[in-house]
């Protein structure tokens, strides 16, 4: 090893050093105000999700959510990973857990969003709600429930609300994964999951 | 009210209507303007072009000549944000703030000073394509550049709207920079030369013929460049529309 | 080492029609989208102040803040490693991977570890990596540096990825469909995340107060490198830090509507910790930014949050490419940033500029790109660096411009040989106007002429 933990300590202080002896006169840290943002919350999360090729399904309760989930999943031909009580799919989750490269076989994954976010047409999820992200990622298609009702108006709510430093992963996911990178022609369906669909109660 | 008028350099030599057409607006105002004869340049080439001790020395050679005006008027955008925001080479006296605060171009000086209502001489019945150069548009802040989410606002459109018959019209690419740049048309000439015919490729897919600004300089390299390339367009340096000089 | 001629790389790109149109068109739609999103939010003027105010005051209690950055994410079960350049970064890294064991690594989008020619490195000590951005990918095996932060193989057409693709992925060379080339790079990645013994990416924002760090992307390539592999390096530039969540919320807000005119990436993702079984590490570059700090000149250039709008409006960039430049940053942030580095090797890079200050108008933290540009071009004729044509170009200015008398005995000649001169003669290659240009057509009369006729007193019409 040609770098010692002294040489790193040595790095450390003397780039702290530096900057201490270079910094600029201190100015104040303004607060960030609560802007808000026009409309109707759940108008808007539908209205942003969709400009984000993301799919919405509607029901009026957990139990119809996961009734839709039953009868629009093929689990007989799918490899189907869920992290929702009450949805069972066919991935064991203790052999997934031992390796996730194993999840690139995941198909579709089913997994809680915590929040959904008005302003942008996000779905906060975590790896509490995901159990193990990387089937999530890996999967085809995504479907994330999300009690209407766990709708934040925009951005600075949902920061404030949720609190992103207490899950070791969490992220806003916001309609499939894309690119835009030849030619910039915009295509649903990168690395990620290609299809995305929130299923709202 | 004392007038000082500074002729660039460029006007004087290439584009003497631009002056005169600024100079017998403002008597048209019942103003005096006294030309500036002993100056000869704002020292924007050697800023421009990073020579900060060369500008210096027309900096402080300007100074004595430049003071005790009310308001210096100044047909260029580019050399007025030159005096405004740069003339800051040579040691910041009094006087020099005070040369530094008196400068306008002639859009501001109408527009915020004369608060100008109405051109009853002027008459262009056309469309026009309006060019605000960089340095009006982004420094001057003679019109809410594009790039900024603020109340839309535009003096030279509004100056212009005074013109009667007159319609201002802009390219497709409305601020798009048209590539003069100064020394960068020289420098760069193939980069310059792309963005200029760009931009009157732009004026020719609308249909338009005229163009005006309150920055010369642009419409020298736009114009030049159009004739080059056989594209027919006409360019108006702005006070030659207001001060209805301005012929079809 | 050789000056960077950014205007004959350029040149080539511009008389390239057919690349050059289509980036011109690519990048002017990502700036009138942005323009469209940004003006429909009313605090969007109020939220660039604040983002800036925020990065300064970082800047100014920067050190602090990277303490606390380095507490909290080592309380979350991070590994923090400080890096004083590329090279120590890469030797950190390397380490990291030897200990593992690692052969192959995929990696998301880093300008970071671009900077510090990672991979090169990597690759040398037998380990593999694997851009997992379609873009950096695509760059990677054209063996060319990314054209742009955000879009890094924009200059390229989908026939270019077609061949290339072909070339190295075997795919379907008649076949340049973007969604099937993208087809194609998904396939060829699904493989290595199947086997990557680590990954990779950088890093968006570093906070403080968390210790955590947001990674910001749209194809999902970083999440996935972070969430599969037993191992997950993150490396950030010092200047990355903000202090509180509250403030990624602002910049979350910001990022992607600046830079592509979209509301939000589709991956915005928050890092507190290696999931069970992993090992996180973050390694803290510093690499020349701490030098940078110092000076008040151009420090501003820290604020800068890798957006890529000034890219996407420079006039110039959008004609020439980001390969023009020659350089890890491009476009006005890269002449921002470059001749901090290297100031003999990119003493042209500033007078790649017409100063039309668009860069600064859309910079969501308001770096004065203008400003940062035109104070290099100083230091470079301070520093000696100027080239000869422009000593003596502005000698020669300088003698006709010292007072009128000597610039109206200038403009007679000038104006005699207008007139005068055959056209072949003024207009010829020895004239660089003259290349793009028609010469002026020359007045009847100067306006000191003009002026000495009709209006100097006593001579009043």
């Amino acid at each position: 090893m040609n770098d010692s933990p002294s040489r790193q300590a040595s790095s450390r202080d003397s780039i702290l050093a530096r900057i201490r002896e270079g910094r600029p006169q201190a100015c104040p840290l303004p607060d960030v105000p609560m802007f808000t943002v026009p409309g109707d919350p759940s108008d808007n999360f539908r209205q942003k999700l969709l400009s984000f090729d993301g799919q919405i399904v509607s029901t009026t309760s957990r139990d119809e959510a996961i009734s839709w989930l039953e009868s629009h999943i093929d689990k007989q031909s799918k490899k189907v990973y869920s992290a929702i009580s009450g949805y069972h799919g066919n991935v064991d989750h203790e052999e997934a857990d031992a390796d996730p490269h194993k999840a690139s076989e995941v198909e579709i994954c089913v997994a809680e969003g915590e929040y959904g976010v008005g302003e942008t047409g996000s779905v906060w999820v975590t790896d509490r709600s995901l159990g193990l992200a990387a089937c999530a990622l890996l999967s085809t298609d995504l479907y994330l429930l999300l009690d209407h009702s766990r709708i934040l108006p925009d951005m600075h709510r949902a920061y404030s609300t949720i609190k992103p430093g207490s899950a070791q992963y969490g992220a806003f996911f916001t309609g499939p994964s894309a690119t835009a990178d030849i030619e910039a022609v915009h295509i649903t369906g990168a690395q990620g999951e290609i299809s995305l669909t929130v299923v709202l109660y | 009210m004392r007038i000082g008028f500074f002729v660039p350099c460029y006007v004087d030599m290439l584009a003497p209507q631009v002056a005169i057409s600024t100079y017998n607006l403002l008597r048209r105002f019942g103003l005096d303007p006294e030309f500036i004869e002993q100056a000869s340049c704002c020292a924007l080439p050697f800023t421009d072009m990073g020579y900060g001790k060369k500008a210096c020395r027309l900096e402080s050679g300007l100074v004595p000549l430049l003071s005790g005006y009310d308001h210096v008027v100044v047909p260029s955008g580019i050399c007025t944000d030159q005096f405004r925001a740069h003339f800051d080479g040579i040691e910041q006296t009094d006087q020099v703030k005070a040369i530094r605060a008196s400068v306008c171009d002639p859009v501001e000086f109408l527009h915020d000073i004369l608060r100008v209502d109405s051109l009853p001489w002027a008459h262009f019945p056309h469309k026009v394509a309006l060019h605000n150069g960089c340095h009006s548009l982004r420094y001057l802040l003679e019109a809410k550049p594009s790039e900024l989410a603020i109340p839309d606002f535009s003096k030279t459109a509004d100056l212009l709207g005074l013109v009667d018959g007159l319609e201002v019209v802009y390219a497709t690419r409305r601020d798009e920079c048209c590539g003069f740049g100064g020394a960068f048309s020289i420098w760069d000439t193939s980069c310059s030369g792309q963005m200029g015919i760009d931009k009157v490729n732009d004026y020719a897919r609308n249909g338009y013929r005229y163009v005006t600004s309150a920055d010369y300089s642009c419409l020298l390299h736009q114009q030049t460049i159009a004739r080059k390339h056989g594209i027919d367009i006409k360019t108006f340096y702005i006070t030659e529309l207001l001060n209805g000089d301005a012929r079809p | 080492m050789r000056q960077v001629n950014q205007v004959k790389l350029g040149e080539a790109f511009i008389k390239d029609t057919a690349h050059r149109e289509s980036h011109d068109r690519c990048l002017w739609a990502a700036r009138m989208r942005r323009d469209n999103v940004t003006s429909a939010i009313p605090e969007w003027e109020e939220m660039r102040t604040l983002a800036s105010d925020i990065k300064r005051h970082t800047l100014s209690r920067l050190d602090e803040y990277l303490e606390e950055f380095e507490r909290n994410a080592t309380a979350n079960g991070i590994h923090v490693h400080w890096a004083a350049d590329a090279a120590e970064h890469n030797s950190i890294v390397l380490d990291i991977l030897s200990a593992h064991g690692v052969k192959t690594v995929t990696k998301g989008k880093s300008m970071l570890m671009d900077e510090c020619g990672m991979r090169e490195y990597l690759g040398e000590h037998g380990i593999e990596v694997y851009e997992a951005d379609l873009g950096e990918r695509i760059q990677q095996l054209d063996q060319q540096r990314p054209s742009h932060i955000v879009m890094p193989a924009i200059h390229k057409l989908r026939t270019d990825v077609a061949a290339l693709f072909a070339r190295t992925l075997g795919s379907d060379p008649s076949n340049d469909d973007p969604h099937y080339l993208n087809s194609v790079m998904r396939a060829h990645m699904r493989e290595k995340y199947k086997h990557a013994d680590a990954g990779m990416s950088g890093v968006n924002f570093a906070v403080a107060e968390t210790g955590g760090i947001v990674v910001c992307t749209n194809e999902g390539n970083a999440d996935i490198s972070a969430n599969v592999p037993p191992l997950y390096i993150a490396s950030m530039g010092l200047e990355k830090i903000v202090p509180r969540m509250s403030d990624v919320a602002l910049m979350v807000r910001m990022l992607s509507r600046n830079a592509l005119g979209f509301d939000i990436t589709q991956y915005t993702s928050h890092y507190h910790g290696p999931r069970k079984g992993q090992e996180m590490h973050i390694v803290i570059v510093d690499n020349g930014r701490s030098a940078r700090l110092s000076s008040p000149d151009y420090r501003e250039a820290l604020k800068c949050i890798r957006c890529g709008a000034c890219m996407n409006t420079c006039p110039v960039f959008r004609r020439t490419s980001g390969l023009s430049y020659d350089a890890p940053y491009m476009g006005p942030i890269g002449i921002a940033l470059e001749p901090s580095y290297d100031l003999d090797r990119y003493a042209r890079l500033p007078y790649s500029c017409t100063h039309c200050g668009s860069c600064g108008a859309v910079c969501p933290v308001r770096v004065p790109l203008p400003e940062i540009i035109f104070y290099w071009r100083n230091k470079v004729v301070e520093s000696g660096n100027s080239m000869l044509i422009h000593d003596m170009e502005m000698s020669a200015a300088g003698m006709v411009l010292k007072d009128a008398s000597n610039l109206a005995k200038a403009e007679k000649l000038g104006l005699w040989a207008l007139r005068n001169l055959p056209q072949g003669l003024t207009e010829s290659q020895l004239n660089p106007w003259a290349r793009e240009h028609t010469n002026p057509e020359p007045p009847a009369q100067t306006f000191r002429q003009y002026y000495e006729k009709n209006i100097k007193p006593g001579k009043k019409q």
